[in-house]
């Protein structure tokens, strides 16, 4: 909530909160300072000033038939410049939405470009990394402070590893070119390897990470690098957002014989209920009001809705502030 | 122990999965650009070249069509070896005979040695 004699932030908090997604949409002044565009080459603004042209027009036209009727010519050059008036208008229109196109592409090749150009150096810490540690397993023993320094560096670059990956995803997902591959993925053993990597920080975290396995699962249809990026993402929030001393319980049950459902459940801080609509939206982070220190890049439950819908599935959340969240996606299962 | 050529124009990628794979036991051949990797090759025969896409002089997947079109080199088999992820590249290369497409930036060292094992299999 904005401070108090901010009237700016005030009208977009209560827009933000109050209004229903569509109503948002009205606002087109907000919008446009969103995409960065003035408002004469802004297509939402633009809309609005051609509506009111077109209104005005035809009130103009009927005014201008009635009151010169022995004088067409007059009613002629009026609908004339209206028309050239509209025609600019419209030229302006569609200059902006080319504007749009031309920033969202460059946008999106920038991303791919510069994800690239990171993973070379973080490729060259990583594997410089593991030869000092197969190093020091095999040979010379290092002391235990630089251990530690070993194993913060290593830590860390796969985070940067992680991020970038997640860029280059999103960078598809916007570019439509995200394709998943439809092979038998178990998400027991993706769940296991999941919890093995995440003890660590949840113990870190003073969180108990709890996983009951299944008698039985079926595979499921999925790309097996996708779908372990989606369990990562799912349990790294519920983590995230566990109060210390919390649990988060991983099930793992078929929810008919073609669907399999993945749940994680926390007793953490919870979503506002009025930031729940927007859980899914790249850059989004929740921000209970008990907790405002949470960091994070608002891209992990983009990534997983977009990964979990090209795979045919369905993701969602239960979620209430102060008492915790459930996510849980669900997929088809694999069919040879 | 395996002859393996690793095409690759970072030379601190070529120390570290050089060194890691000589003390796994193998002859480590270097090349630092496309046309390098290629003479060696064809002059050496290794029991598997390792291809960065992303090559001075000569592109990976240029490599990978004409070591495919030779007949005394075809059977060598290929594994890619870049930071290229594009789902066009993936298939080309596939589609030119390479036995696995790997993400440097995915894998340990282990883990590439053990595709290595993996497509050679009793060659080593």
């Amino acid at each position: 909530m904005p401070a108090a004699g901010d009237c700016r932030l005030w009208l977009d908090w209560v827009i933000i909160t109050t209004m229903p997604k569509p109503l948002e949409r009205l606002n087109v002044v907000k919008e446009c300072d969103n995409s960065r565009l003035t408002l004469w080459s802004c297509p939402p603004f633009l809309f609005v000033v051609i509506g009111f042209v077109n209104i005005s027009a035809i009130l103009l036209s009927y005014f201008f038939a009635t009151r010169y009727i022995e004088n067409p010519q007059y009613v002629i050059a009026i609908v004339s410049v209206v028309a050239a008036v509209i025609f600019i208008i419209g030229h302006s229109i569609v200059h902006g939405f080319s504007k749009i196109a031309e920033a969202s592409r460059f946008k999106t090749e920038f991303i791919a470009i510069v994800s690239h150009q990171l993973r070379s150096p973080l490729s060259i810490f990583k594997w410089s990394l593991n030869a000092i540690e197969h190093e020091r397993q095999t040979k010379n023993p290092v002391p235990p402070s630089d251990a530690a320094y070993l194993t913060i560096l290593n830590e860390n670059t796969e985070k940067m590893i992680q991020l970038v990956n997640m860029l280059l995803d999103v960078s598809r997902i916007e570019a439509g070119s995200l394709i998943l591959r439809c092979d038998p993925v178990r998400l027991d053993i993706l769940t296991e390897a999941a919890v093995r990597s995440f003890a660590a920080y949840a113990r870190a975290a003073n969180i108990v990470l709890e996983y009951v396995a299944p008698a039985r699962t079926l595979p499921v249809c999925g790309d097996a690098e996708k779908i372990k990026m989606v369990i990562q993402n799912l349990v790294d929030n519920a983590i995230r957002y566990s109060l210390s001393g919390g649990r988060v319980v991983i099930a793992i049950t078929p929810s008919n014989p073609t669907v399999v459902e993945w749940k994680i459940q926390d007793a953490g801080v919870g979503i506002p209920k009025g930031q729940q609509r927007y859980i899914f939206q790249k850059f989004f982070r929740a921000e209970p009001s008990s907790s405002s220190q949470i960091r994070g890049w608002g891209l992990g439950l983009y990534v997983a809705q977009s990964i979990v819908t090209a795979s045919k599935g369905e993701i969602g959340f239960e979620s209430a502030e102060g008492r915790g969240s459930s996510f849980w996606f669900r997929l088809p299962v694999y069919r040879v | 122990m395996a002859k393996i050529l690793f095409v690759e124009d970072e030379p601190a990628l070529q120390k570290a999965l050089g060194d890691f794979l000589r003390g796994a036991g193998h002859e480590v051949l270097a090349a630092l650009d496309g046309e390098q990797g290629l003479a060696m090759i064809t002059r050496q025969h290794p029991d598997l070249v390792l291809l960065d896409l992303i090559l001075p002089r000569l592109h990976g997947l240029a490599v990978l069509e004409k070591i495919k079109a030779d007949r005394s080199l075809a059977s060598i088999p290929i594994i890619v070896l870049t930071n290229v992820e594009s789902s066009d590249m993936v298939e080309r290369a596939i589609e030119l005979g390479a036995k696995a497409y790997l993400v440097k930036a995915d894998y340990r060292l282990e883990d590439v040695l053990e595709k290595i094992r993996g497509v050679l299999g009793d060659k080593v």
